[in-house]
């Protein structure tokens, strides 16, 4: 009797009960969790993408028409009243109807025009036109493109939005838009540091500061203000003369963007304004005067954007 | 005179054990005799005749061990008959001892001695002939004498190892080597299954529990941990199984011996992959 045949079988019952089979494969897409903490991070190649290991090359979407501080120009329109603008979106999201099962790298966009409710996008391949009605307004406008997954999550992934700044403008009257913080962009409660970066129409020079200089037509900087009511402020010299920052942009052409680095105090959780406003070489409010001959028709150039504080 | 005619046949019957059946002759190295005359190569029969007296031989020695020694007398006298033995002569003596028939007792352990080179004992199998020649004078049978306090009788043989001990050690070891391996094996290998459970639906079963590749990485890395020890254990456990089996049978072929004289070979075998032993033998 050869009696190693007895441990060897309990041997193979006792290891076939219970083992270790399971052989992890760091090349599935889509499959572990990601986070910022240490660990969460995703296998080579792949990225995190709506809190999931993707792969490489997510989609993306881009705004093609308006360009990049395009100034498009009144339409015939009156002013005020809406204009149809013929935009285009371009970028590798596989544009499908709503409502299916998740796929990654699927999805409908959403299209949004100075904030107002979104249009829904569910086709198209390539360059995709759309078009978008925008008030006929001199100022800056903003359109913003999301790419949603069938599931209607949004896409969090760099490149996933697209924010595009414009201009409507009569030529003339120098402006000042925000591209950054986006409207409704979201910062923590605590003190944090955001990056403002404003833009002026190509007949504005950004210059430093000069308190004792001579104000200069179409030539100044901006002043950067936060939770205040910008209209209300620049009317209440004390309020006025704390601005949190100036904005330049010196020795650069006329109509460079100017980008500052600014503190937020503390706050509590809602919605805050970000203002800039237009000032001269020595800090007094840049008024425009679109008639000189027209005594009091001077009016400032500010623009203001709302983040979320929570 | 009990103790002198078990320990003969308790040593003839080693010689079983120690010998395999063809051997040609018997080694009464117990005997009271004294070392045995080997086999004089003139006096070997054929195989035939040898294996025959063997078995009668062996069939004495059985029934010798069973009190019937009338049985015993006949199969050493066809022993004797088939080959030509000075130690079957003495095993005759022995029983008609037994059968308190001195005079024959007399002759044969006379004709164990005259016939038996270089007897060791023969002073004490003389002394023997002569306390039975004494009873023959005084009408005395030798069961009488069985009864009475023997003087004369060589020392009784060393107490048989039975492997009682190996037996309990052996249990005892294969027991814990059996808990080792089934508990720690299966204790290991089922928490490792769980972690191979718990990998397979992050990969396959859509990651339930949001589980990063660092928490995979790890749990992979638990899973094989567990895997790894419950190898370990179960080999370890295994082989303590396995040394237990082995002492378990030296304890039985010995107690086995000890009882009924059964030959049993137990080999260890040692392979690239694997230990153990065999155990061969009659059981």
């Amino acid at each position: 009797m050869h009696i190693l045949a007895a441990p060897a079988l309990a041997s193979a019952f006792v290891l076939s009960l219970g083992c270790f089979t399971s052989d992890l494969d760091p090349t599935q897409i889509g499959v572990f969790a990601c986070n910022d903490d240490p660990g969460g991070e995703c296998p080579d190649g792949q990225s995190c993408i709506n809190g999931r290991c993707e792969g490489e090359d997510p989609p993306t979407v881009a705004v093609g028409f308006p360009e990049d501080e395009q100034d498009i120009g009144l339409g015939d329109g009156a002013i005020g009243s809406m204009r149809t603008v013929s935009m285009t979106v371009t970028g590798t999201l596989e544009i499908v109807p709503t409502g299916g099962d998740h796929v990654f790298g699927e999805g409908h966009l959403e299209i949004s025009v100075d904030g107002t409710a979104p249009i829904i996008v569910e086709s198209g391949a390539g360059v995709v036109g759309v078009d978008v009605q925008v008030a006929n307004t001199v100022g800056p406008h903003r359109i913003s493109v999301k790419s949603i997954r069938n599931d209607g999550v949004p896409y969090d992934h760099e490149g996933s939005t697209s924010n595009r700044l414009f201009w409507i403008s009569d030529g003339m009257t120098p402006l000042v838009g925000i591209k950054s913080p986006w409207p409704g962009e979201e910062f923590p409660l605590d003190a944090t540091e955001i990056e403002v970066t404003a833009a002026v129409t190509p007949v504005f020079a950004l210059q430093a500061a000069n308190p004792l200089g001579n104000p200069e037509i179409l030539t100044g900087h901006i002043h950067l203000y936060y939770a205040q009511s910008i209209e209300m402020c620049i009317a209440d010299p004390v309020c006025d003369m704390n601005y949190l920052a100036t904005i330049v942009a010196p020795d650069m052409p006329m109509g460079t963007s100017g980008t500052q680095t600014v503190t937020l105090t503390s706050s509590g959780a809602g919605t805050f304004p970000v203002s800039v406003v237009l000032r001269n070489i020595n800090h007094s409010l840049y008024l425009h005067d679109p008639d000189p001959g027209v005594e009091g028709d001077e009016f400032p150039q500010l623009d203001e954007v709302g983040i979320l504080r929570r | 005179m009990i103790a002198t005619a078990v320990g003969c046949v308790l040593a003839t019957a080693n010689v079983a054990l120690a010998a395999p059946p063809a051997e040609p002759l018997p080694n009464v190295t117990d005997s009271p005799a004294g070392e045995p005359e080997p086999p004089d190569d003139s006096t070997v029969r054929d195989d035939d005749q040898l294996q025959r007296a063997m078995t009668a031989f062996s069939r004495g020695s059985d029934n010798y061990n069973r009190a019937m020694y009338q049985d015993a007398l006949g199969d050493f006298l066809e022993a004797a008959t088939l080959y030509a033995s000075p130690d079957f002569q003495y095993n005759i003596g022995l029983c008609y001892e037994k059968l308190d028939k001195p005079e024959e007792a007399i002759a044969a352990f006379s004709t164990y001695l005259k016939t038996k080179k270089d007897v060791p004992d023969r002073a004490n199998v003389e002394d023997r002939i002569r306390r039975l020649q004494a009873m023959v004078e005084s009408g005395q049978k030798p069961s009488d004498i069985d009864k009475g306090t023997p003087t004369d009788t060589p020392p009784p043989p060393p107490e048989k190892k039975t492997g009682r001990g190996l037996v309990i050690g052996g249990a005892v070891l294969a027991g814990v080597g059996a808990a080792l391996a089934l508990g720690g094996g299966l204790g290991l290998g089922l928490a490792a299954k769980r972690r191979s459970d718990d990998l397979d639906e992050v990969q396959t079963g859509g990651n339930p529990g949001d589980l990063t590749f660092g928490g995979a990485s790890d749990l992979e890395d638990e899973g094989k941990r567990l895997e790894l020890g419950q190898i370990i254990t179960v080999a370890v456990g295994g082989a303590i199984v396995i040394g237990g089996v082995a002492m378990l049978a030296i304890g039985l072929a010995r107690g086995k011996k000890a009882k009924a004289g059964k030959s049993a070979i137990l080999t260890p075998s040692l392979g690239r992959t694997a230990i153990g032993v065999s155990l061969t033998g009659r059981f």
